[in-house]
């Protein structure tokens, strides 16, 4: 069977797929950003501590993806839960080291300022240090994106669905139009999502280099 | 079975699979650091090159591994090779990333220095600009290196045997023991390799001042 012929006999069936693998990557790098933004602040904060959440953040990013999400089987079983899960441990990195870079990144006259015109800590942060931050972050939530993309590919392995049902199905029975049905989506979405984050990420640092 | 017994029934194997995982590392971490560097130079020298190179290396970034590994598969056959180049195309970026901004980021004084000792083009990039760049080209390898021997786990569902043979066959059968092993050592070779380059980049760094 050509290619094209079928992509036509299974369309819906990869606009499904697609559309899940969209929201299972979208559910886990928001779960990273609520928890790995705080984290970075905690940091920045308190110095001490970022030592020891940065280096354990990187331990965990240096677990192999697919053993990640085969630790996960044992502990949470199979299914979606586990397979967010695995994703948000491993989004964390880029975003709390995002977080944390781009806020010690600020100048320090800048600090500095904002504290001669009578802002305290709580309201510096908020106004001044993570406004500045903010395309850093981006940075690392772009990355955090891609990452995720690709490794939710993995979670059908563990039963949670996404493109890379077709991937690891065609793999397995060897049939190349299956794996190509899946694997195009899957290069559009990493792509695009670098493009676009990218541009975003852009426009962030022109806009903050010209006010 | 408890874990011990595990480890006595299967040490060869457990051994073989680690002996294949680093040769596969060394091969593709070569490649890539070969071509990483070659075109690293490149793109530092010519604006041309860096406007065609540096969005196509973007894009194969962005791709996620399982699918270079799957999509290699039709073009370059199961086994070895194809294995190999999806891996070493992987590992190219950051090497290249860190070559270009580090011989970017040299003291222009140096090369004028060097200039006007009377070394010709060749001499100066080998000897003044390549030693200087070397701690950042080194953290580029680094980053390359420590992401290929997690994502060289991968190349079991592809029929190349690695150690993530042991993790695919503890997630078939749901066993614990197996994925653990294969997952520790990965890790364990991970970290491993981390130190060696942090190490190496340090030493690089203390020669240069």
């Amino acid at each position: 069977m050509k290619i094209s012929d079928f992509l036509a006999a299974n369309w819906q069936r990869i606009i499904d797929l697609t559309l899940g693998h969209i929201e299972l990557s979208l559910y886990a790098v928001g779960i990273a950003l609520a928890i790995g933004i705080p984290l970075g602040i905690l940091c920045y904060c308190l110095r001490p501590i970022a030592v020891v959440v940065l280096n354990l953040v990187s331990v965990i990013y240096t677990v192999p993806t697919l053993a990640l999400f085969g630790i996960m089987i044992p502990l949470l079983g199979i299914g979606v839960v586990p397979a967010i899960v695995a994703v948000v441990l491993y989004s964390l990195l880029p975003i709390v080291q995002g977080t944390y870079t781009g806020l010690i990144a600020v100048a320090p006259e800048i600090r500095e300022s904002a504290t001669g015109i009578g802002m305290g800590a709580g309201t510096r942060l908020w106004r001044v240090d993570l406004p500045l931050a903010i395309p850093v972050i981006f940075g690392g939530l772009r990355v955090a994106v891609v990452n995720a993309v690709g490794m939710m590919t993995l979670a059908s392995l563990i039963g949670a669905g996404g493109l890379g049902d077709m991937v690891f199905r065609g793999i397995s029975t060897l049939s190349w139009g299956l794996v190509l049905a899946g694997s195009l989506p899957l290069l559009l979405l990493a792509i695009l999502a670098d493009l676009g984050l990218r541009t975003v990420e852009r426009r962030l640092r022109a806009g903050q280099a010209s006010s | 079975m408890s874990l011990s017994d595990y480890l006595d029934t299967y040490r060869d194997e457990i051994i073989a699979l680690t002996w294949q995982h680093l040769l596969l590392f060394t091969l593709s971490l070569l490649g890539a650091t070969v071509i990483g560097v070659l075109l690293g130079i490149g793109v530092a020298r010519l604006r041309m090159m860096a406007s065609v190179v540096v969005p196509v290396v973007n894009l194969l970034q962005a791709c996620p591994e399982i699918v270079l590994l799957a999509v290699s598969i039709p073009l370059l056959g199961i086994g070895f090779q194809g294995a190999l180049i999806p891996l070493f195309v992987k590992g190219v970026l950051p090497i290249l990333r860190n070559t270009a901004s580090g011989l970017a980021n040299v003291d222009p004084r140096m090369v004028e220095a060097a200039r006007g000792l009377g070394l010709r083009p060749a001499q100066i990039l080998l000897r003044i600009e390549l030693p200087a760049a070397l701690p950042i080209m080194i953290a580029g390898i680094r980053v390359s290196a420590v992401m290929l021997i997690s994502v060289l786990t991968l190349t079991a569902y592809i029929g190349v045997d690695s150690l993530g043979t042991l993790i695919v066959q503890g997630i078939a059968r749901m066993d614990p023991i197996p994925l653990v092993v294969g997952s520790a050592l990965t890790a364990t070779l991970a970290l491993l390799v981390n130190y060696i380059l942090v190490a190496a980049e340090r030493a690089a760094a203390s020669r240069l001042t």
